[in-house]
C-alpha cells in the first residue's frame, strides 16, 4: 500500500513538473551518470504547398540545420502529395525549440521559408530512458511557399538569374 | 470570389507588406537612350529618332551597379536595358559583357528589328539572358500600324523565330491589345504557337505619351472583358503561357489571367535609372515619383531612404480608392496608373471591368464570366 502511494505521489510530482516546464517522461525523474551527452529524438512533419494555389509542392528540400557543431544538415524531400517527415537526433535536455526551413533545390522557383516551432508546441512521443536519453518529440511544420521572381513589370523583361556562358 | 481565393489573396497582403518592409532591390530598369527606329502609337516615353537627351554613357550606370554591387546578391538582381530601342545602342554588347563581368543577369526589351543573327551571337557571348520582343499583330497590317513602320511584323517575327530556337534564353513575346487587334487574338496565338513560343504577355494601354488621345487604343469595358477570358482560356488550354501584364487589381480574374496575384512592385523590388540619370522605380514612374539622380546622389542611399510614396501605398486611398471594397488586395491599383500631380487615381481595372468600386457589382453583362456578379 505504501509503495502504490510512493509511486502515484512521484507520477504527480512529475506530472506537476511536466506542467511547469520540465520536460520528464511522464513519471520519472532519473539522475544522470556524469560524462554524457543528453541526446533526445525528434520528428518533424508537415506538408509544402504553393501560395498560388495552395496545390502541393513535389520534390521541395526541407532541411533540418543543426546548431551545434559540426552544424550538419539533415535533408528530407516532399513526396507527390508535398508532404515530408524529417528525423534526426539533437543534442538536447528534452523538448527544445527547433526550426527548419525549405529550400528549392532543384528550379529555385520558390522563395524559401522557415518555420520555428516552439518547445512548447511539441508532443512528447517516446518515453525519456535512464541516463542521458530524454525522449522522443514530434512537432509539425507546414510550408506555403511564394514564387519567385515576382510579376514581369510593364515593359519588363521575364526575370532570370545569372549563368555562366558555356564554353568558356 | 470564392473562399481560397480570397485565402490566397489576404496571404498575399502579408507577403506584399513584408516586401515592402525589406524592399530588396532585385529588378533594375537601365533607360540607355530615347532613341528609336519605330514611331508606336501608344508609346509611353515619347521617344522619337533623334531623341532630345543624349544616351547615357554607359560608365555613368556601370558605376551604379560597380557602387551597389556590395549590397545585392548580383547573380539575382536582374539588369533590364529599356528606351527607347536598346538595340540602336552600337556598344550595347559592351555595356552587357561588363555587366555579365560583374555577375549580374541582364536583358532587354526590344521590337525586334535590329535583332539578327549576327548581333544576337554576339549579346549571348556578352551573357544575354532574357529577351522580350513586341509583336501585336498576327498580320503586317494591324503590327506596321501600330508599330509606325513598315516590314517591322517579318522583322519581329523572324526575331522571335531566332530567340525561339536559342537554348537556354528566357524569353516572351509581349502584345499590346487594342481595337485593332482584339478580334485577331486566336489568331495570333495559333501564330505564336506555331513559332514554338511558350510565353506570351497581354497588356492594355493606359492614358499617357501618345496614347492619350488615341480612341483606337482604349479597349471597351466588353474588350476588356473578351480579353481576360481569352486569356484565361487560352491558359486552360495549355498550349502557350498566356499572360496579363503586372498592372491592376483583376478581382474574379486574380490568379485565372497571370500566374501571381496583383502586386505593383515600383519601389519594393524594383528601381530604374533613367536616361537623364534620375532615379525613379518602373521606367513610367516619372515626375514627382522620381526619388533622386545618379549625378547628384548615391543610388544605395536613395534605395534605402526614399521610396516612402512608393512602400507605403496608404497615401493612394483617396477618391474613388477611399470607399472601394477591394482597396485591401488592390492598395490603389499600379502607381503609373495615378495622376503624378495630385495622385488621383486616372484607370481603374475594376471599372475597365464594368465593375463599380464602391458597390462592388457588376454593370456589364458577361455570360462568360467566372462569376455573373462579383461581390467581394
Amino acid at each position: 500500500m505504501k509503495k502504490f502511494v510512493l509511486k502515484t505521489y512521484g507520477k504527480i510530482i512529475a506530472w506537476v513538473l511536466t506542467a511547469l516546464g520540465l520536460y520528464t517522461s511522464c513519471d520519472k525523474i532519473e539522475p544522470r551518470v556524469e560524462y554524457g551527452t543528453p541526446t533526445a529524438d525528434f520528428i518533424v512533419k508537415g506538408n509544402v504547398n504553393d501560395a498560388h494555389n495552395l496545390q502541393p509542392i513535389k520534390d521541395m528540400g526541407v532541411i533540418y540545420k543543426s546548431d551545434m557543431a559540426p552544424f550538419g544538415n539533415d535533408t528530407v524531400r516532399t513526396d507527390a502529395n508535398g508532404n515530408y517527415e524529417l528525423e534526426f537526433t539533437k543534442t538536447a535536455f528534452g523538448a527544445e525549440d527547433i526550426t527548419v526551413y525549405t529550400s528549392d533545390i532543384d528550379k529555385d522557383e520558390f522563395q524559401s521559408d522557415t518555420i520555428r516551432i516552439k518547445a512548447s508546441e511539441l508532443k512528447q512521443i517516446g518515453k525519456r530512458r535512464k541516463n542521458w536519453y530524454n525522449g522522443k518529440f514530434e512537432g509539425k511544420a507546414d510550408f506555403t511557399l511564394v514564387r519567385h521572381p515576382g510579376p514581369v513589370p510593364m515593359y519588363g523583361i521575364i526575370p532570370t538569374r545569372h549563368q555562366e556562358i558555356k564554353g568558356e | 470570389m470564392d473562399t481560397k481565393k480570397k485565402l490566397i489573396l489576404s496571404l498575399y497582403r502579408q507577403y506584399k507588406a513584408t516586401q515592402a518592409k525589406q524592399h530588396t532591390l532585385t529588378y533594375l530598369f537601365w533607360e540607355c537612350t530615347l532613341r528609336c527606329n519605330f514611331n508606336c502609337v501608344h508609346c509611353g516615353s515619347d521617344c522619337t529618332r533623334q531623341a532630345a537627351v543624349p544616351d547615357m554613357p554607359k560608365e555613368d550606370f556601370l558605376k551604379v551597379l560597380a557602387d551597389i554591387r556590395p549590397h545585392v546578391d548580383p547573380h539575382k538582381t536582374m539588369i533590364v536595358l529599356t528606351g527607347g530601342e536598346p538595340l540602336v545602342r552600337r556598344d550595347l554588347a559592351e555595356c552587357g559583357q561588363a555587366m555579365y563581368d560583374m555577375g549580374y543577369p541582364w536583358g532587354f526589351v526590344t521590337n525586334g528589328w535590329g535583332l539578327e543573327e549576327k548581333r544576337l551571337q554576339s549579346l549571348l557571348k556578352a551573357g544575354l539572358r532574357s529577351v522580350t520582343i513586341s509583336l501585336d499583330g498576327h498580320r503586317e497590317e494591324s503590327h506596321d500600324w501600330f508599330r509606325g513602320k513598315q516590314g517591322s511584323w517579318l522583322r519581329a517575327i523572324n526575331a522571335i523565330s531566332r530567340v525561339v530556337s536559342t537554348p537556354d534564353l528566357v524569353y516572351d513575346v509581349v502584345t499590346c491589345v487594342n481595337k485593332r487587334n482584339i478580334a485577331d487574338l486566336p489568331r495570333l496565338r495559333d501564330l505564336l504557337i506555331s513559332l514554338g513560343v511558350t510565353h506570351w504577355r497581354l497588356f492594355t494601354v493606359f492614358p499617357k505619351g501618345r496614347a492619350k488621345d488615341n480612341p483606337l487604343l482604349k479597349l471597351s469595358s466588353d474588350e476588356f472583358l473578351q480579353m481576360m477570358d481569352f486569356i484565361r482560356d487560352t491558359r486552360r488550354e495549355g498550349k502557350i503561357n498566356a499572360s496579363y501584364g503586372c498592372e491592376g487589381y483583376l478581382s474574379d480574374y486574380e490568379m485565372e489571367v497571370r500566374d501571381n496575384p496583383f502586386f505593383c512592385q515600383a519601389g519594393i523590388n524594383i528601381a530604374s535609372v533613367l536616361v537623364n540619370g534620375d532615379i525613379s522605380a518602373c521606367p513610367s514612374l516619372r515626375g514627382d515619383y522620381v526619388q533622386g539622380n545618379i549625378y547628384r546622389d548615391d543610388f544605395w542611399t536613395v534605395w534605402n531612404t526614399r521610396y516612402q510614396i512608393m512602400r507605403d501605398r496608404s497615401w493612394t486611398k483617396t477618391g474613388k480608392c477611399a470607399s472601394c471594397k477591394s482597396y485591401k488586395y488592390c492598395q490603389g491599383n499600379g502607381l503609373h496608373l495615378r495622376d503624378e500631380k495630385t495622385g488621383e487615381l486616372l484607370h481603374c481595372h475594376l471599372e475597365m471591368m464594368g465593375i463599380n468600386p464602391c458597390k462592388q457589382r457588376r454593370a456589364v453583362k458577361n455570360t462568360n464570366l467566372i462569376n455573373k456578379t462579383a461581390i467581394l
